[in-house]
């Protein structure tokens, strides 16, 4: 399976009770379908907020219209998260594409990160992730501040101003979080020698672990099929199995955490729905067992 | 020449009809049975396959795997660490009998946790002659394998006496490396087509103009030295069985008389299979190409092969 985490939404849906056009979503409508042609069977819609996460940042959600042959991580009527079980975020079925919904979060100060790590509304989205905007919040970000995120996501195309070091984005890997390399950057000239700057500094300091390759486009035209995202790896001196894992084994192992984040108890203990627990009449069955993972 | 290459079929089954007790007896155990499904490719999704000893080969992801319950062993690719993993199971093993537990217990899983329908290309062959035999599978669609022939005069190739003047076992130098890198490029570009001959060979007027009519960008050139031959091509792809490879390689060969053309024989693997030659381990990294090519001279008696494995291949 073939994951690409971030089709970005456009700058308007990041704002609180932000809106989005017809045509704004007919283009996200066919940047999906687009992903799907190309082979990707897991997308997740990104909406990039400035400032503190608040509960109108999901009604966005609400106004998607529906699409064919996907299933979406939520209710279109609630705007409700309805992934339930861990093992439906790999699980698509043939000819369809499962359509996830992610956050990031541009961090400039530390409330901003505390917005967006464990609060009800961050756990309506299936992927949390915090783009630092200064050396110190990814710092921060790195060494577990805001402990309920997911992804370290940083402009691979803009000047940084700080260099990655090994020690700072050793920790965020310890922790189990990821760094997103999108390679939007990569498709505009202007910007493609700051983007190979940035990833091959990326590259060099996490030692290709943990990476997850990311389109971050908001057009289908941008988009690349994920041998394309592999053979675009050795541009960055990353060998093509470390590349590939980026679209395959990290981005499935991202979503499992981002799964037992909100689906779990201290990633310990998972209640699902069980079947047997029901009698064909919908009575409860007094024998079931409550399944303990 | 073909006479003897016969149909495959494509049908929809679940996995558990694979070890049914019907399809084992009446298949299996009497039979070479190749079968492959066509559903998922090998680097997303599961792919299920009979290699023709009997033995039904799974590449599963680590999803699937951790759920069947089935011992299997860690697939070397992708290369990170239980990301991928192969179960074989030997239909042809007593412990396959429906009366086993080691039966009942595959069939339980099979039924639990595979048990969507998948679409396979299955071909059943005689273990002796390699003829296709009759499937009754109900739903099984028959398909003959396509066929496409050209021929083509007076086209420019590498010249190839130096390619065969060499002691098998030799070493090779690297100008005789680059010949025969030169002549099986060659080969490759003849087999797709006769369009890629013709824009190629710009030797008379008229088969230039016929490479402006065909608009193919030139961007390869026979290199030298090089002679004009004329040869004949046939191309047949479709489930086929290794039996009737070996039979066509063999009538290729004529009767052994040094007189008898030279011929170019180029078999290719499917990209998705789990096994690639001598049953090892097969996976699409960017490309999954396992493939052969035999070029025979019987006036020397000498034959040089190319193989071509992809990355993610164990024969490699």
């Amino acid at each position: 399976m073939f994951y690409d985490l971030n089709i970005a939404l456009p700058e308007a849906a990041g704002k609180p009770n932000g809106s989005m056009s017809s045509q704004e979503w007919a283009r996200v409508i066919q940047t999906i379908e687009q992903a799907r042609e190309l082979g990707y069977g897991v997308v997740a819609l990104n909406q990039v907020i400035s400032g503190k996460l608040t509960p109108d940042h999901l009604k966005i959600w609400t106004t998607m219209p529906n699409m064919s042959n996907a299933q979406l991580s939520w209710s279109l009527q609630t705007g409700k998260r309805t992934l339930k079980e861990c093992g439906s975020v790999s699980k698509v079925s043939r000819n369809s594409i499962r359509v996830l919904r992610r956050v990031t979060a541009l961090i400039s100060e530390a409330d901003h990160g505390h917005s967006v790590s464990g609060t009800a509304t961050s756990n309506e989205y299936d992927l949390v992730a915090v783009r630092p905007l200064n050396e110190k919040m990814l710092m921060a970000a790195s060494g577990g501040s805001w402990t309920n995120i997911d992804m370290i996501s940083l402009d691979m195309a803009a000047r940084w101003g700080f260099f990655a070091k090994h020690k700072t984005v050793g920790q965020a890997l310890s922790l189990g979080y990821a760094l997103e390399i999108s390679y939007q950057g990569a498709l505009d000239s202007s910007t493609r020698h700051q983007w190979v700057s940035n990833t091959a500094a990326v590259v060099r300091v996490t030692r290709g672990r943990n990476l997850v390759w990311t389109s971050g486009v908001q057009r289908a035209f941008d988009l690349r099929s994920p041998y394309d995202v592999t053979n675009l790896g050795d541009a960055v001196q990353l060998n093509k199995d470390l590349t590939k894992r980026g679209v395959s084994e990290n981005a499935r192992a991202l979503l499992v955490h981002a799964f037992t984040r909100t689906g779990t108890l201290r990633a310990a203990v998972a209640v699902s729905e069980n079947k047997r627990a029901m009698k064909e009449d919908g009575a409860p069955n007094k024998r079931a067992r409550i399944e303990m993972r | 020449m073909l006479g003897h290459i016969g149909p495959y079929y494509r049908v929809k089954l679940k996995p558990s009809d694979l070890i049914s007790p019907d399809f084992i007896r009446g298949y299996i155990q009497t039979s070479t049975v190749v079968a492959l499904s066509i559903d998922e490719r090998i680097d997303t999704g599961d792919v299920l396959a009979i290699d023709g000893q009997g033995i039904l080969v799974l590449s599963l992801c680590k999803d699937t795997y951790e759920v069947l319950g089935l011992v299997g062993e860690q697939a070397m690719f992708p290369l990170q660490p239980n990301a991928r993993h192969i179960v074989r199971i030997d239909l042809k093993a007593n412990t396959m009998d429906q009366t086993k537990k080691h039966y009942q217990r595959i069939k339980s899983r099979f039924e639990a946790v595979l048990d969507r329908e998948m679409e396979f290309v299955i071909g059943r062959y005689d273990r002796d002659t390699g003829k296709s035999l009759n499937l009754d599978i109900p739903g099984a669609t028959v398909c003959e394998p396509a066929v496409e022939e050209f021929h083509m005069r007076d086209i420019w190739m590498p010249e190839t006496s130096r390619l065969f003047d060499i002691q098998a076992g030799a070493r090779k130098d690297d100008e005789w490396s680059q010949l025969a890198t030169d002549v099986f490029e060659w080969i490759g570009m003849a087999s797709s087509g006769p369009h890629r001959l013709l824009s190629a060979a710009g030797a008379s007027t008229k088969i230039a103009a016929a490479a402006a009519v065909v608009r193919d960008t030139r961007t390869y050139s026979v290199p030298e030295p090089r002679t004009r031959e004329s040869f004949s091509s046939v191309s047949v792809s479709g489930l086929l069985s290794a039996g009737a490879i070996r039979r066509l390689a063999d009538e290729l060969g004529g009767d052994g008389s040094p007189n008898a053309p030279d011929t170019i024989l180029c078999v290719w693997g499917h990209e998705d299979a789990p096994v690639s030659w001598a049953s090892s381990e097969h996976n699409f990294l960017i490309s999954g190409e396992n493939m052969y090519a035999q070029f025979r001279r019987p006036s020397c008696n000498q034959c040089v092969i190319f193989q071509a494995c992809g990355p993610w291949d164990t024969f490699s």
